[in-house]
């Protein structure tokens, strides 16, 4: 189905619209999670911060989603854009999908800096008796450190994907030849 | 005929020149006229008709300017700073995409924002002096029919203004460029 859709607006077209449509699903996916946030917002306006965080904060894994998909659309795009340069709307799709890499890996770090500093120093544990929420350390492993270390996955991946050039056979045999010459 | 083409090209780059601007001022004033008489903030509807506006005006102008780069390095005639219409093109069409994008997010929160509401009274002291307050939780709103038309639509319009709009401008902007 892809490859006919290639053949059909060319490979320079679908290379420039697959980050645009990454950048709509991206959009789409936030906005689901702004609206899954609306179900947290209990306690965090009362300075009960405990209570906001012990509960399974759906919205961060969305905004991962988000920042994956924009992500994973500019690295295909990309990879597509690579191998183009015959005419001039080819070579500008080669830069375009330089620049979405470049802003889907801003939004990532963005991502991962911001869910790092939201979470920083509101775990507070309080006196028994006090009749604030104790924190829940399983939780918080689930809410901030896994979708940390997803985010950084994600972001390695696409880096990799998009500036570490895939070998040609020929040039691989040619290689190992001059190893093997010494 | 070659001089025909000429003019023709020197035309082309006039309005690469000066239809982003014609469009950006129609836009302006249509929004200036729109809240003037209706005396209020403008509707997020008109603001999705203004960049639409604005955007039209940039796709066009990349298409003027283009096609009198292109007689300009087919031909090897000056017809003036076809390249300089063309860079201003991608500038203006940058920031008009950075825009309506950014636009578009916030006005998508602010959309989801309208769905609660707080009550009057935000806690409840129930368990004596110095005990932490219950908090009182605010009232999530259904998405109704006119809430999805006012508010959610027109930020999903903004988004794919802004795709579209960039399409169209990098299209224009490589059409039959050698």
């Amino acid at each position: 189905m892809s490859n006919g859709l290639v053949q059909r607006i060319g490979r320079g077209r679908v290379a420039l619209a697959l980050p645009l449509l990454g950048l709509v699903g991206m959009w789409a996916v936030f906005l689901g999670a702004q609206i899954s946030d609306l179900y947290l917002q209990n306690g965090s306006n009362y300075g009960n911060w405990n209570a906001q965080q012990n509960e399974f904060h759906l919205s961060t894994y969305l905004f991962l989603i988000g920042v994956a998909i924009l992500g994973l659309t500019s690295v295909t795009a990309r990879r597509m854009a690579r191998q183009l340069n015959t005419t001039a709307l080819e070579r500008a799709v080669r830069g375009f999908s330089l620049v979405a890499v470049f802003v889907a890996l801003i939004i990532g770090a963005v991502f991962g800096v911001g869910n790092f500093m939201s979470n920083f120093m509101n775990n507070n544990s309080y006196p028994a008796g006090s009749g604030y929420v104790q924190p829940d350390e399983l939780m918080r492993v689930f809410n901030v450190y896994i979708p940390i270390l997803f985010d950084a996955a994600i972001m390695v991946f696409v880096i990799i994907r998009a500036f570490v050039n895939p070998v040609d056979e020929d040039e691989k045999g040619h290689e190992s030849k001059e190893r093997a010459h010494g | 005929m070659a001089k025909s083409a000429a003019a023709l090209a020197q035309r082309h780059l006039g309005l690469g020149y000066s239809v982003p601007i014609i469009g950006g001022v129609t836009a302006l004033l249509l929004g200036l006229i729109i809240s003037d008489v209706t005396h209020t903030r403008l509707d997020i509807w008109i603001w999705v008709l203004i960049h639409t506006i604005l955007g039209a005006g940039m796709v066009m102008g990349t298409r003027y300017s283009t096609a009198a780069y292109n007689y300009s390095v087919g031909h090897g005639k000056r017809v003036g700073a076809t390249k300089g219409a063309r860079n201003l093109n991608l500038v203006l069409g940058i920031i008009w995409s950075a825009a309506v994008i950014i636009v578009s997010f916030s006005k998508a929160s602010e959309a989801v924002q309208k769905l609660v509401v707080w009550p009057k009274e935000v806690r409840v002291y129930d368990k004596g002096m110095g005990a932490a307050p219950t908090p009182l939780p605010p009232t999530i709103e259904p998405i109704t029919s006119l809430r999805f038309l006012q508010d959610f639509v027109p930020a999903f319009v903004l988004i794919v203004l802004a795709v579209v709009g960039i399409y169209l401008l990098l299209l224009e902007r490589t059409r039959n460029v050698k």
